[in-house]
């Protein structure tokens, strides 16, 4: 059984605080608009009767999200000029002397991971932060989670447990590998009471 | 940011209905001297002079050839304005194996390499009409070759609004109706002052072919978008693009697919010898202008499952 790292989040710790999407965009000097890990806010509900009086019924998680550095990459797939590629140790990752700024990849990946910089004129994403591991350190975004709930994992090849919570596409289409333990309310959510409520930072 | 497709989309609005038009007008090319031999001998370049002796109108000049070459490039520049950095293009064939881009790209060099090879032939070559026959055919199925492969490259697992029968449907549409105008355009212009067009009906039945093309693909667009703002979810989204957000241009796809077909059939109704084109002309800009505006609509229906 093949042992890839992916990343993990117990999403019932996670407050929201987007230290791990600060830390990412510092360490890798991303410019305005580019964003390689993203924080989701959902939220829904609202108050309920119960019988004479009222109880709060709204919810509220955040799921934190990069690139899931898939089993079934659709960038790598559809890339027609081999800039994007899935090493051997499973991190998939742009060439950018071979990327020739099409969008492809970005209109494929259902999380959004491939962002645009403009000023470079080529397609990054989250490479895992390769340097750190190489020198047996954690990714920045894991080092900045200041409620240890985002952490860097060797997953099997059946790890991508809890990826298809909501607001996260079903993972058949691209067998995503990470691993997340749902919020209370991530049932609710998936049933229709929850939607994304800050679309515009994403 | 979420990516927005339509953003960037007008080059890949020009590049799609330029490339798919030249394909139209090769498969035109190839189907005209068989079904509409009489009429095909009879068609000229707007650059021909007036009393061009038969040799260069039936040797030399390949009306629909050099049409479909003139769009293909125009299409090629135009995909090379969508690129940020045109200087890695050269990488782009390299992952045919699995990437419909990659063999987009592959097949519309193919096109016009035969298309190429086939005019040079007919302009300095010596006389062959089996191997003009052969190039001829070869160049219409590569020009559906590689409009089988644009569609492909829509047809992505993750975009729901495109992953379905009316983006082969919406292509090939445009290929049919694009390459027929272009022979309408030309059978228009080859047939004024005499009463050769009048007489054999062809821009009539170019007309009526038009129509049916059209009204297949207003009928499929229209329904596959109903059915998905019934899903949820980024399939609805997609759906709402269009038919909520950007309701006016869609009826002005619509118009445009309409009134253009029935333009050209309009122009059909003349008397022989006061042929005037002009409703054709009138007619296929309107056809062309609806291909356009349709393409920009899905490309605003965008919509990923997930992020």
């Amino acid at each position: 059984m093949r042992r890839r790292l992916g990343f993990a989040t117990d999403l019932s710790g996670c407050t929201g605080c987007k230290a791990c999407q600060v830390a990412c965009k510092d360490k890798h000097g991303l410019g305005p608009g580019v964003l390689w890990r993203r924080v989701v806010e959902v939220a829904g509900g609202g108050w309920e009767e119960a019988g004479a009086t009222w109880r709060d019924a709204s919810l509220t998680y955040f799921v934190s999200v990069s690139c899931m550095h898939c089993d079934r990459p659709i960038c790598v797939e559809v890339c027609p000029t081999k800039a994007m590629s899935k090493d051997e140790g499973g991190i998939v990752s742009v060439d950018p002397e071979r990327c020739m700024g099409c969008h492809y990849c970005e209109w494929a990946c259902p999380y959004g991971a491939p962002h645009f910089d403009a000023e470079a004129g080529v397609m990054t994403k989250c490479d895992l932060c390769r340097d750190e591991l190489a020198m047996g350190s954690d990714p920045a975004c894991v080092a900045a989670c200041p409620m240890r709930v985002l952490t860097l994992e060797e997953l099997d090849d059946d790890g991508c447990r809890g990826a298809g919570t909501f607001p996260l596409p079903p993972t058949d289409l691209t067998e995503p590998r990470t691993a997340l333990d749902p919020h209370r309310d991530c049932g609710r959510a998936a049933d229709g009471g929850g939607h994304i409520g800050n679309e515009e930072e994403l | 940011m979420r990516a927005r497709v339509e953003t960037s989309s007008w080059s890949l609005v020009i590049f799609t209905v330029g490339a798919q038009a030249a394909a139209g007008a090769a498969l035109m090319r190839a189907l005209l001297p068989v079904f509409l031999p009489s009429r095909y001998t009879h068609l000229v370049l707007p650059l021909v002079p007036v009393g061009a002796s038969p040799e260069m109108l039936a040797g030399a000049l390949d009306p629909l050839g050099w049409v479909a070459l003139l769009l293909l490039a125009v299409a090629g520049g135009f995909a090379l304005l969508h690129l940020t950095r045109p200087r890695a293009a050269r990488f782009a064939v390299s992952h045919a194996g699995t990437s419909w881009l990659s063999r987009e790209i592959l097949m519309g060099a193919l096109f016009g390499g035969v298309l190429v090879v086939d005019l040079l032939l007919g302009v300095l070559g010596p006389e062959a009409p089996t191997l003009h026959a052969v190039l001829r055919w070869a160049a219409a199925g590569l020009g559906l070759g590689f409009v089988h492969a644009i569609v492909r490259v829509y047809r992505l697992r993750t975009v729901p609004a495109w992953n379905a029968r009316a983006t082969p449907i919406a292509f090939f549409g445009t290929t049919a109706v694009l390459g027929l105008a272009a022979a309408a355009i030309l059978f228009a212009l080859s047939g004024q002052g005499d009463d050769v067009l009048a007489a054999d009906q062809s821009l009539r039945t170019l007309g009526l072919l038009a129509a049916g093309v059209v009204l297949t693909q207003l009928i499929s667009v229209w329904s596959h978008l109903t059915k998905l703002e019934h899903e949820g979810g980024a399939p609805a989204a997609g759906a709402r693009a269009v038919l909520r957000e950007r309701r006016g241009l869609l009826s002005l796809r619509t118009f445009c697919g309409a009134f253009g077909v029935l333009l050209l059939l309009a122009g059909t109704e003349t008397e022989a010898g006061t042929q005037t084109p002009a409703a054709v002309w009138v007619g296929c800009a309107l056809l062309l202008l609806g291909e356009l505006v349709g393409r920009y609509l899905f490309y605003a229906s965008h919509r990923r499952v997930g992020l």
